[in-house]
């Protein structure tokens, strides 16, 4: 209980203060700020644009280390990537990690069910380029959920 | 007790089978040509139902084939290489992925992308294709719908790979794993189509074998039902005609051989066997017929030939006793002629006699005569002694007169005897005749009788010779009787003449005794009566020995008469032992 926290604790500090070369990874809580900022956006200046921004690597607030955005409508095709932008467009409800996992599937089920929530899966480091285990917070927005993830070290 | 009653329950078994009521019993009395062409429509029935097993058999395993060579395996090979396709295109996919993860140059991994593009274009439009088939079930292209659904997004995923790959190598191979589903889902359900189809294939082939199998075993079923029913039948007919058929060749053989009382059986059978034999008994039956017929006319023969016998035998009774008569009549015509003959002899000699002292008395007369024509004169003196002398001349004259008429009569009486000969030798003469046929028929038969009739042959050539003798000697008989006719007719003429001669003078006589007692003067008519008197006489006594010629004449014909009389009858004596030993020589034969 006290390392955890601990972790939220040093996660508002981390959040609060604008160094953010403190850590070489992104943290949860960046991750579900992230998130948030999305939103915000989404909310003010709506889909499109907002995809634009999601997709372009130069915008520095969704581009943050190995943190990014990704943005699926409910039938699991891509239409926001800040990793990834070959993705934009493809339809991937049924892909898998390499578990076996149906990532899209289970974050479309929770962005209908509870509208966010934590999910773990295998996927592609965009700095190393390898796949590795992610944690990523995906909330329902609109008719789409985005989602931001944290690589496990 | 139990195996008396199971034998006996088999032989009204056999009985329903063999007896007149049973089925062989109508099989038998079946036309010919039904039967023997029982066993062959016996076989001929199972072979149409062979043949046409056989046509529905082929006829479904035509359609078999034809569903399993043009819809069912072309389908099984389609799927299968649609199959092989997208496996070669799933592998050409992670060939790519691969491909881009390390590094390979951009044209190689475009090269491939547009390969792998035509493959996808190639396998969408090949599915297209199978989903449209026209043989497919409804299951099948339920199946192919969904498997297009699949397909294309098979494809989708597919391309969406390929596109990350171009550039995102990472992503690219995180993707395959859906890709790999898409394809497995693809493969799932071409292998279920392949499965299906092949399913559907072997339950073709099994039905096909099951045909083939039940067609099998029916023709040998058929065949050997039909060998078996077919030899029955055969049997059947062989022995409802052959037994029968040798029967009656054995009947017709003893027929022929001339036994009638044979016994034919078969008689009640309706068929051409049963009219065969019916036809056969009636052969019998006019065979015993024609028999009786000719015992009949043997022994009719045998009767006529006994009546003929008899006949012959009274035949030559009534011959013998025709013939027997006609010698006796002949013999007493004979004897008859004989004594007439002899009559006529003894006549002859006395009108001889007569007719020489008629002339003896002429030539007194004409001396009287010349005596009164002489004694004239000396007529007046002696008137009484001429009275008295013309008085004997009367009684004389009548005496002559009355002779005369008596010889006349004779003449008459010869005339007539001599008459009655002719018929006799008429009838002589066609005895003869008659005669001389029968030896003529009796020379024949003996002929005919060969060497025991020569004897009888010789008799029959002297009865022959002995007829005509006969018929010569009646001929003579004949010529000598017509003579001594012809003799007595004169004589008889001469008689009359005589006798009228005599009465005239009898009456001169009376008149010239008259005369003297009257008249002297008629002295000279006296003298000249006396001389034609004398003259008279004179002509009497010419005629006088004329007819004494004529019965001298007679009398030697009487003779010759007589003698032919004694021949002719001694020749009768003759004819009647010949036909004596001809008759006895007929009976004989």
């Amino acid at each position: 209980m006290r390392s955890l926290a601990f972790l939220v604790f040093a996660a508002l500090i981390a959040a609060a203060s604008p160094a953010q070369a403190a850590n070489e990874f992104g943290s949860k809580d960046e991750a579900v700020a992230m998130v948030k900022r999305v939103e915000a956006q989404f909310k003010k200046d709506g889909a499109e644009a907002t995809f634009k921004a999601v997709s372009d690597k130069g915008v520095a607030s969704y581009h943050d280390r190995d943190l990014y955005p990704f943005i699926y409508d409910m039938t699991g095709k891509c239409v926001a990537h800040g990793a990834r932008p070959a993705l934009i467009g493809k339809n991937l409800i049924d892909l898998k990690d390499q578990d076996g996992k149906f990532l899209i599937r289970e974050m479309v089920d929770i962005a209908k069910g509870s509208g966010s929530g934590w999910i773990a899966y295998k996927w592609p480091n965009p700095i190393t380029n390898k796949i590795e285990d992610k944690l990523s917070y995906v909330e329902k927005m609109g008719n789409y959920f985005v989602g931001v993830g944290v690589y496990k070290q | 007790m139990e195996a008396f009653a199971v034998s006996r329950a088999r032989v009204s078994g056999l009985k329903a089978f063999w007896g007149p009521r049973s089925l062989f019993g109508i099989f038998q009395n079946l036309p010919i040509n039904l039967k023997a062409f029982a066993a062959s429509a016996v076989l001929l029935i199972c072979l149409l139902a062979l043949g046409a097993n056989a046509y529905m058999t082929s006829t479904k395993s035509a359609d078999g084939l034809r569903v399993l060579s043009y819809q069912l395996e072309p389908k099984q090979q389609a799927i299968s290489s649609l199959n092989d396709g997208v496996v070669a295109t799933h592998m050409k996919i992670f060939r790519y992925v691969s491909w881009a993860s390390n590094g390979v140059n951009d044209e190689l991994l475009k090269g491939l992308y547009r390969e792998i593009e035509g493959d996808l274009t190639g396998l969408t439009r090949r599915i297209e294709v199978l989903s449209r088939r026209s043989d497919l079930s409804a299951d099948e292209r339920t199946m192919m719908q969904s498997l297009l659904a699949r397909w294309q997004k098979c494809m989708s995923q597919a391309k969406d790979t390929l596109d990350v790959g171009q550039t995102d190598a990472a992503m690219a191979t995180m993707m395959l794993g859906q890709t790999d589903d898409s394809f497995k889902a693809v493969d799932a359900d071409l292998q279920k189509m392949g499965t299906t189809t092949t399913e559907a294939a072997n339950a073709v082939r099994a039905g096909l074998y099951a045909d083939a199998e039940a067609t099998k075993n029916l023709i040998i079923l058929g065949t050997a039902l039909g060998f078996v029913i077919s030899g029955f039948v055969t049997l059947l007919v062989g022995a409802s005609i052959v037994g029968p058929i040798k029967s009656i060749t054995d009947v017709m053989q003893q027929l022929s051989a001339g036994k009638t009382d044979v016994e034919i059986g078969h008689r009640d059978r309706t068929d051409e066997i049963g009219k065969m034999v019916q036809a056969i008994d009636v052969f019998r039956r006019n065979m015993i017929e024609i028999r009786a017929m000719e015992q009949a006319t043997h022994l009719a023969e045998q009767n006529r030939t006994a009546e003929r016998t008899v006949a012959m035998e009274e035949l030559a009774a009534e011959f013998e006793k025709s013939v027997q008569h006609i010698a006796k009549e002949l013999t007493a015509a004979v004897s008859a002629m004989h004594g007439n003959a002899e009559a006529m002899s003894q006549i002859a000699a006395e009108t001889r006699d007569k007719s020489q002292s008629t002339a003896n008395i002429v030539v007194d007369t004409l001396t009287n005569v010349d005596s009164v024509a002489n004694a004239a004169e000396e007529l007046a003196k002696s008137i009484e002694q001429l009275a008295t002398q013309t008085h004997h001349a009367r009684t004389l004259t009548d005496k002559t007169v009355a002779e005369s008429t008596d010889a006349s009569a004779n003449v008459q009486e010869l005339l007539d005897a001599v008459s009655q000969i002719v018929p006799i030798t008429g009838l002589i003469q066609a005895i003869a005749q008659q005669t001389n046929l029968l030896a003529l028929n009796a020379t024949i038969e003996a002929a005919r009788a060969g060497v025991s009739g020569k004897g009888f042959a010789v008799v029959a050539a002297e009865v022959k010779s002995l007829a005509q003798q006969t018929a010569k000697a009646t001929e003579e008989i004949n010529h000598k009787i017509a003579a001594v006719n012809a003799s007595c007719s004169a004589v008889v003429g001469i008689m009359e003449r005589v006798i009228g001669a005599i009465v005239r003078l009898g009456e001169g006589t009376v008149e010239m005794a008259n005369a003297v007692g009257q008249q002297a003067s008629a002295t000279q008519e006296i003298s000249r009566n006396a001389q034609q008197a004398a003259d008279g006489s004179r002509l009497v006594a010419r005629n006088v020995a004329e007819l004494d010629g004529k019965t001298r004449d007679n009398d030697a014909a009487s003779g010759q008469a007589l003698e032919d009389a004694k021949r002719l009858l001694d020749q009768a004596a003759i004819l009647q032992q010949q036909v004596d030993h001809f008759l006895r020589h007929v009976r004989a034969a």
